[in-house]
């Protein structure tokens, strides 16, 4: 008896399965699955975005006294960019340049597509302008900047920030703040560079792991940008 | 017995199928996301990812605990069509007691020094622009949205570690509940080794409700990020509501984002 039933419900189930199979295959190409957003989206739309401060409106809560305001300089307000970021010394790679900003760009409506790049000669211009590519029309627009700020002892002010958390391989200059941007943008802008103006988040020490040159076990890498063109990292 | 556990076997897979439908929304090649599928989560996802209709607004506030009590960074976004050669519609939002040109003309965001949305009930309207004339344009009737407070958030530890609390000033008129996000990107990681090792974007979501004021973090919480990297942490809450007919929606939009390293 227990076996007759066991027949009858797989068979039942097999029945519907195949039921159900039929009914759905049955559709005209309407029924079809929808293209993936991310194929939609594809490379996304060109568009020019800069990367600013507002020292007045944003006083910085990590600078010392007197340096409230404070921007370091050279920076990519000037013009100034990141020689060959992160990789180009084997002593300290984060010593090199004043700075390293990076942009992220995604879309509410399709987890799958990202692109992302690091502020350089080769899309970064005078004023802090970058060049990005944004998810085309009808997707909203989710920008994401990160700025950090180099160890400040080779600058010319220097020991302007307040000392980080004692997790610091030292002291003093050993640190470093972060300024970010996230907003989203319904559906993008226009084609005049976009102002985002960032906020100072927090004041992150310089840990001992970061200070390390190239790894052996690592390929060679120019920068961050040439590890994601040559990893396919952003979409085509 | 055997059919009893044959019926249960078939209704978890049919469970299980269902189910899969909104994890294919969070998994790809590209980025991994986790997104607790709990009711309030649904009720998030639904409306951040709807495709709404030019004219709908979001008013949004987004600081760091750095500043949240120095400058709430309030912007106003309208939508707007990009393609000119498109017919744009001339339906847009009008927020009662708020200047009927309280938004960006364009599609930038645009600033604003007043946080006279937060905590407060709005009540708003789908106009016609091309009707502003005629008497019918004044039939419609406002809805009603509540935008909650602005969220202020403290961190009981530096570092993101197991047993880190999250604690947020509970809104109780709030019903959506207090979304903490956790992102990792590999871009902006300082440690480079750790970084080209995981180039994969990793996201992991939670709702909670939001008069239970924090959270506390779990080791299976950070299981998914790679240990000692810089995590983006966002805590957020909003209000929301989409006019059916018109699909025009309108959110506020609460937000205090830090970048912290989290250590399992």
């Amino acid at each position: 008896m227990k076996k007759l039933n066991f027949f009858t419900v797989l068979t039942t189930v097999l029945l519907f399965s195949v039921m159900m199979f039929t009914l759905t295959s049955k559709g005209d190409p309407d029924f079809s699955d929808p293209e993936p957003c991310d194929e939609v989206i594809g490379e996304g739309d060109s568009r020019t975005l800069r990367i600013a401060f507002n020292e007045a409106q944003y006083p910085n809560p990590f600078r010392k006294v007197g340096y409230d305001g404070y921007i370091p300089s050279p920076d990519l307000r000037w013009n100034d960019f990141p020689g060959a970021p992160m990789l180009s010394s084997l002593s300290d790679p984060f010593m090199v340049t004043n700075y390293y900003a990076s942009v992220t760009i995604t879309s509410p409506q399709c987890d799958e597509w990202e692109w992302k790049r690091v502020f350089d000669a080769s899309n970064g211009s005078s004023n802090g302008e970058m060049d990005v590519k944004i998810p085309v029309d009808g997707y909203d627009v989710r920008v994401q900047i990160k700025y950090y700020e180099r160890n400040d002892s080779s600058l010319s002010a220097p020991d302007f920030n307040i000392d980080g958390p004692s997790n610091s391989c030292g002291s003093g200059n050993s640190t470093r703040v972060l300024y970010t941007f996230d907003q989203v943008f319904l559906n993008g802008w226009g084609n005049i560079p976009q102002p985002m103006t960032m906020i100072p988040t927090s004041n992150t020490a310089l840990t001992c792991v970061d200070v390390q040159g190239k790894y052996s076990t690592m390929q060679d890498y120019d920068s961050v940008n040439n590890f994601i063109d040559i990893n396919d990292l952003n979409p085509k | 017995m055997i059919m009893k556990n044959i019926l249960k076997f078939t209704v978890i897979i049919v469970a299980l199928g269902l189910f899969s439908c909104n994890d294919d929304l969070n998994e790809n090649n590209a980025t991994s996301s986790d997104i607790k599928n709990t009711d309030l989560a649904k009720n998030y996802l639904n409306f951040f990812r709807n495709k709404s209709a030019e004219g709908s607004v979001l008013i949004q506030s987004t600081t760091s605990t750095a500043m949240q009590g120095v400058n709430k960074n309030i912007t106003f976004a309208e939508k707007k069509l990009r393609s000119s050669n498109k017919n744009s519609s001339n339906k847009r939002i009008e927020i009662k007691g708020f200047d009927s040109n309280i938004g960006a003309k364009n599609m930038k965001n645009s600033a604003r020094d007043d946080n006279d949305f937060f905590g407060s009930v709005l009540s708003y309207r789908v106009v016609d622009n091309s009707q502003l004339n005629k008497s019918s344009s004044e039939s419609s009737d406002y809805n009603e949205v509540y935008i909650p407070e602005l969220i202020n958030v403290t961190y009981s530890t530096e570092k993101l570690v197991p047993g880190t609390t999250v604690s947020w000033n509970i809104d109780n008129l709030n019903s959506n509940g207090v979304i903490v996000s956790v992102e990792y990107y590999g871009i902006n990681q300082l440690d480079t080794k750790l970084a080209f090792e995981n180039p994969t974007t990793i996201k992991k979501s939670f709702v909670i409700d939001d008069s239970v004021g924090s959270y506390t973090i779990t080791e299976a919480d950070l299981e998914m990020f790679p240990n000692k990297a810089l995590l983006d942490i966002n805590v957020l809450r909003a209000g929301f509501d989409t006019d059916d007919n018109s699909n025009i929606a309108i959110a506020g939009l609460t937000k205090v984002g830090d970048t912290k390293y989290a250590e399992r």
